[in-house]
Order: C-alpha cells, then sequence, then structure tokens
C-alpha cells in the first residue's frame, strides 16, 4: 500500500517536473516572440496567442449564445411576463376583494329592498282580499234583509187580503140581518161592490215600517 | 499526514497562499450573502407572499360574493314566508269577520222579520177593531141609499151592532 | 508549430505585498470577487418586485437551483438558511471555471509568469474552500444541535461510560461505536480532501487540456473542447455545491439520523 503511494508520488514528481520543464521551454519562446511582436510583447501579452483565444471565445460564445443562452433569455422573459401578471393579477384581486364588501352590501340592501316590497304587496293583497271578503259577506248580508223585506211585504199582503175578506164577510152579514129578505140578488151584487170600493183600506194607514 | 502533506506541496499546495484564498472565499461568501442571496430571497419570498395572498384574497372574494348570492337568497325566501303568512292570515281574519258579521246578520234579519211580524199581527188587530167599529155605520149608510130611506131607528141600530159583537168573538 | 504551453501545477507568483505572494490564480479570485461586488450591488441597488433583466436571470437561476436543493434537504426553509454558503460555492466555483475561458488566459504575461490563470487550477483555492465547506458545515451543526452534541458524534465517549451497567455486549457495542466516531473525524479530513482534489484536478486537466489543444491546432478545433469546459466547470461547481449541502444537512442532523446517515 505504502509503496505504490510511493510510486505514484515519485511518478508524480516527474510529471511536475516535466511540465516545469514544459512551462521553460514556453517561457523561452514567449521570450524570443518578444522582438517580433513588439508593442504588446512590451506589455507582456502574446498577441497571436490572445488572437486565438479572441477568435475561440468568440465561437464558443456564439454557440451557446445561439443554443443556451437564448431559450434561456426567452425564458425568463417569460417568468418576468408571469410575475408581473402575477403581481398585477394579485392587486385587481385586492382590489376586487375590497370592492366585494360592498357588493356584498349592495347585494343584501337589494335584498331587503325586494323583500320589503313583497311585505308591502303582501299587506296590500291581503287588504284587498279582506275588502273583498268583507264586501262579500255584506252583499250577502244585504241579500237576508232584502229577502226578509220581501217576506215582510208578503205577510203583509196576506194580512191585507184576510182583512178585505173579512171585511166584507162582515159587511154581508150585517146586511143581510138587517135587510132579511128584502134585497135581491141584483141588487145585493151591487151593494157588494159599493162597499168593497168604499172600505177598500188607505195603504197609507196600514204600511208597516221596518 | 506527512505524506499527504508532501503530497500536496508537491501539487503546489502551501499555508500561506491557502490562508489567503479562505480569506478570499470568507469575502466572497459575506459579500454574496449581503448583496445577493440576502435580498433576493426576501424579495423572492415577498413576492411569493404577495401572490399567494393574491390567491387566498381570490377565494375569499368568490366566497363572500356567494355568501352574500345565499343571504339574499335567505332574506327574499323569508320575506316570502312573511308575505304568504301576512295573506293567510288576512284570509283568515276577513272570512271569520265576514262569518260573524253574517252571523249578526241573519239574527238581525231574524229579528227584524219577528217584529214585522208581530207589528204586522198588531196593526191586523187595530185594522180589524176599527172595522168593526166603522162596519156598523157605513153599513147603515149604504142601506139608506140603496134604500132610498132613513135607517136609523133603535131596532136597526140593534140588530146591527148585535150582528157585529157576534162577528168579532 | 507554436511551442506547447502547459501550466504548472503551482500557481506563479506575480508579486509580494509585505510577505503575502499575490499568484496569478489570486488575480483571478479578485476578479470574480469584483464581478460579483458589481452584480450585487447593482441588483441590491434596483432590487424590486417586479425584477429587472439582471435580478431576473439571477432569480430565474436561483429557481433553477432551488429544487435540486430541496431534494437534498427535503425542507425548504432549510435550503433557504444553507443557500448563501452553498450558493456561494456554487456561484464563484461556475464563475471562476468560465473565467478561466476568457481570453487572456495565458497569453498575458507579467515577468514571464502568466496574469490571468483558471482560479481553481490552485489547490491552495480549492483546500481553502474544502475548508470552508468542512468548516461552516460544523459551525452549522454546532448552532442546530448544540456543540457538545455534535462533538458527540465524533468523541462518543459517553455511551462507553454508560454501557458498564449495561453488561459486557453493550460495553462491546459502545467501544465500536468509539471507534467509528474516530472514523469519522478521518472521514472529515477526507472530505476535504476529496473535495479540493476533485475540483483542482477537473479543473487544471481542462486548463492543460485547452492549452494544448490551442498549441497544437490554434483556433477554431479548441471551440468544442471549449464548450467541454463549459460543461466541465458547470458540473465541478455543481457537485461541490451539492455536496456541501450534503454535508451541511447530515451535520444539522440530530446523532442519531447522522450516525445513519454517515454510514
Amino acid at each position: 500500500m505504502w509503496e505504490s503511494h510511493e510510486q505514484s508520488i515519485s511518478r508524480l514528481a516527474v510529471d511536475t517536473t516535466s511540465s516545469q520543464g514544459a512551462v521553460s521551454a514556453t517561457k523561452t519562446v514567449v521570450e524570443s516572440s518578444v522582438s517580433d511582436v513588439g508593442l504588446f510583447a512590451s506589455l507582456g501579452i502574446d498577441g497571436s496567442l490572445l488572437v486565438i483565444q479572441f477568435v475561440n471565445f468568440a465561437l464558443v460564445f456564439l454557440t451557446v449564445w445561439f443554443l443556451i443562452l437564448k431559450p434561456l433569455v426567452k425564458k425568463m422573459e417569460e417568468r418576468k411576463f408571469l410575475i408581473d401578471e402575477s403581481l398585477d393579477r394579485a392587486k385587481i384581486i385586492e382590489t376586487n376583494l375590497s370592492m366585494s364588501q360592498v357588493k356584498f352590501d349592495e347585494k343584501i340592501a337589494e335584498a331587503q329592498i325586494q323583500s320589503n316590497k313583497l311585505i308591502a304587496d303582501a299587506q296590500i293583497e291581503a287588504s284587498r282580499f279582506g275588502e273583498r271578503i268583507k264586501d262579500d259577506a255584506r252583499k250577502e248580508v244585504e241579500g237576508l234583509v232584502a229577502e226578509a223585506k220581501k217576506n215582510i211585504a208578503h205577510e203583509k199582503k196576506i194580512m191585507e187580503k184576510e182583512l178585505r175578506e173579512e171585511t166584507i164577510h162582515i159587511v154581508l152579514m150585517v146586511a143581510e140581518k138587517l135587510l132579511g129578505e128584502k134585497l135581491d140578488a141584483r141588487t145585493n151584487t151591487k151593494f157588494v161592490e159599493e162597499m168593497l170600493t168604499t172600505i177598500t183600506p188607505d195603504k197609507g194607514s196600514t204600511e208597516i215600517k221596518l | 499526514m506527512d505524506l499527504i502533506a508532501e503530497i500536496l506541496s508537491k501539487l503546489g499546495f502551501d499555508w500561506k497562499l491557502a490562508l489567503m484564498n479562505l480569506i478570499n472565499v470568507g469575502i466572497i461568501f459575506f459579500l454574496l450573502k449581503k448583496y445577493l442571496f440576502g435580498v433576493v430571497s426576501k424579495k423572492i419570498e415577498e413576492r411569493r407572499e404577495i401572490i399567494q395572498r393574491g390567491v387566498e384574497n381570490a377565494t375569499e372574494a368568490q366566497t363572500k360574493l356567494e355568501m352574500a348570492s345565499v343571504t339574499a337568497r335567505e332574506i327574499i325566501d323569508d320575506a316570502k314566508k312573511q308575505a304568504n303568512g301576512i295573506v293567510a292570515q288576512a284570509v283568515k281574519d276577513s272570512a271569520s269577520l265576514a262569518e260573524s258579521m253574517r252571523l249578526k246578520a241573519v239574527a238581525d234579519v231574524e229579528a227584524l222579520v219577528t217584529q214585522a211580524k208581530q207589528t204586522i199581527a198588531s196593526e191586523k188587530g187595530r185594522m180589524k177593531e176599527e172595522i168593526y167599529r166603522e162596519t156598523a155605520d157605513l153599513v147603515l149608510l149604504a142601506l139608506q141609499k140603496v134604500l132610498g130611506e132613513q135607517i136609523d131607528s133603535k131596532k136597526d141600530k140593534k140588530i146591527v151592532s148585535d150582528v157585529l159583537a157576534r162577528l168579532s168573538e | 508549430m507554436a511551442e506547447i504551453h502547459i501550466p504548472g501545477l503551482a500557481p506563479d507568483v506575480l508579486f509580494k505585498i509585505g510577505s503575502i505572494p499575490i499568484t496569478n490564480t489570486m488575480i483571478n479570485v479578485w476578479l470574480a470577487l469584483l464581478i460579483f461586488l458589481v452584480i450585487g450591488i447593482l441588483i441590491r441597488k434596483r432590487i424590486s418586485l417586479r425584477p429587472g433583466k439582471l435580478q431576473n436571470g439571477f432569480e430565474y437561476v436561483l429557481e433553477l437551483l432551488l429544487p435540486y436543493f430541496d431534494q437534498v434537504t427535503e425542507d425548504r426553509k432549510k435550503t433557504m438558511r444553507f443557500l448563501p454558503v452553498v450558493g456561494t460555492i456554487f456561484f464563484f466555483i461556475l464563475l471562476s471555471n468560465w473565467l478561466g475561458l476568457m481570453p487572456g488566459t495565458g497569453s498575458v504575461t507579467l515577468d514571464h509568469a502568466t496574469v490571468l490563470r483558471p482560479a481553481n487550477t490552485d489547490l491552495n483555492l480549492t483546500i481553502a474552500m474544502a475548508l470552508f465547506s468542512v468548516l461552516i458545515s460544523h459551525i452549522f451543526a454546532f448552532f442546530s444541535v448544540g456543540v457538545f452534541t455534535h462533538l458527540g458524534k465524533f468523541v462518543q465517549i459517553a455511551n462507553v461510560f454508560k454501557s458498564f451497567k449495561d453488561g459486557p455486549i453493550a460495553i462491546f457495542r459502545a467501544m465500536i461505536e468509539f471507534g467509528v466516531g474516530l472514523l469519522e473525524i478521518v472521514s472529515e479530513v477526507a472530505k476535504i480532501l476529496s473535495l479540493s482534489l476533485r475540483l483542482f484536478g477537473n479543473v487544471f486537466a481542462g486548463e492543460v487540456l485547452l492549452s494544448v489543444m490551442t498549441a497544437l491546432v490554434s483556433a477554431v478545433i479548441p471551440g468544442p473542447f471549449m464548450l467541454l469546459e463549459l460543461l466541465v466547470g458547470l458540473i465541478q461547481a455543481a457537485v461541490f455545491a451539492m455536496l456541501t449541502l450534503v454535508y451541511l444537512t447530515v451535520a444539522s442532523h440530530e446523532p442519531h439520523t447522522a450516525e445513519h446517515g454517515a454510514h
């Protein structure tokens, strides 16, 4: 175990030295190119390497931009839109909520009005109903009274008739007694007629007040 | 441990540099915590709460509106019931009033009829008396005209009053 | 044909401030710090419920990350508590790795030493970060389960004393647990090593690869490798951050659960 570690370490050491060797080699290259490039080189910039790096970077950037960043930006725009919309909606809803109390009150008030109207209507209807029933009753009562009056009048008529007949009877009896057989059939008849017209009772005196 | 230290140093480890870097990382941590994560997560949370509240508010508003409808319907239903009650009561009251009116009327009419009958009967009696009283004179007068002579003897008068007395019995 | 420029394992010291050496990787760290500072100030200044472009972008990335974090912590509150630590690590490693792809890395020199070098090709930085990650997990643990409870996870001596009255089997088990506790200490060191070496190895290898490719074929061909490095940078940042999150989550569990987590 330890041995293998040792080995790997020594290998690593070798690798490191070799890479360091490479670095020093590169440094030499850089040094040798300084005089060629001038200004850039005096600033410690490897011009050709920098240009290559820029080209590579531009390529990578374009690829990433079109393949990844653009869709990502679109998604982000969507997110922003969604957030704006949600916040707007939340605001609207908040207004709606405060308005819903008003609406609630309005609805209740409307219902109250409607209910009051219903009750008022019912009262009117009820009184009309009552009136009609009372009217009916009144008419019935009037009918009853009229009937009674009719009955009374009829009764009165019967009475008058009875009285008349009785009167005739009386008169005839009296006359018969008085005259005995003096009167013939003709005069008798004439007498009776005359009597009847005389003793027809005066309407005013016999009328009955109700 | 020495071995590890040796390997690490071969890999370029230098505790001074590491410490320096640890400080750098610490600075970056506090910077990001203060300027980015803290504020942004607070804002995200705030926004989430607003939107959440919006959703809750929407539900509440909806419930309120539904409740208003229900309550309004209840009020109207109550009113309808009350109205029906009023009408029913009125009908009942009126009917009973009408009934009592009718009963009273019947009683009145009966009383009236009875009274009328009594009046008729008494009138009849009175008229009868008058007839009896006046018939004697009338008959005599009539006979006088028929016969063309005076009938005033005591004997005739007596006959007449006898007949009347007998008839009136 | 250009000479192959392969960076050394150790960063180049550019200059010294007093006795403190300033290396080229440190320049990259400061560059990252500067970028974060600018972004931070800009976002903080314009922070709003309706996010601007920068804030929206940052929030978008955060919202992409948070579900992954939640999978580890299983609790959004914990995620938000750990976010500054894990987020810092993630964004810093990501930015450092990607900064290494910028032109100028390796081509600008000062005193024959490259001025810019990807920050994570410096083992000192990766060890510092691993140390930061492990240390902060312990600090969180101290706050969430208590100093003694947390230390008790590593030095399980209390159980040994308690086991004396429960008979030989209990004593035996307590001894094993004590041993396991000591192993946990070793594993904490291993965490630092594995975190730092993994990141260092990957990023350094990437840097070497790019250097070689650029030297060999100049333009165009290194492009795909740079894309690969973009991905590697992202993956390494994610791995480091997620492992830190796991350490944080496990460390802030109560001891019993922590033991199970460690096994």
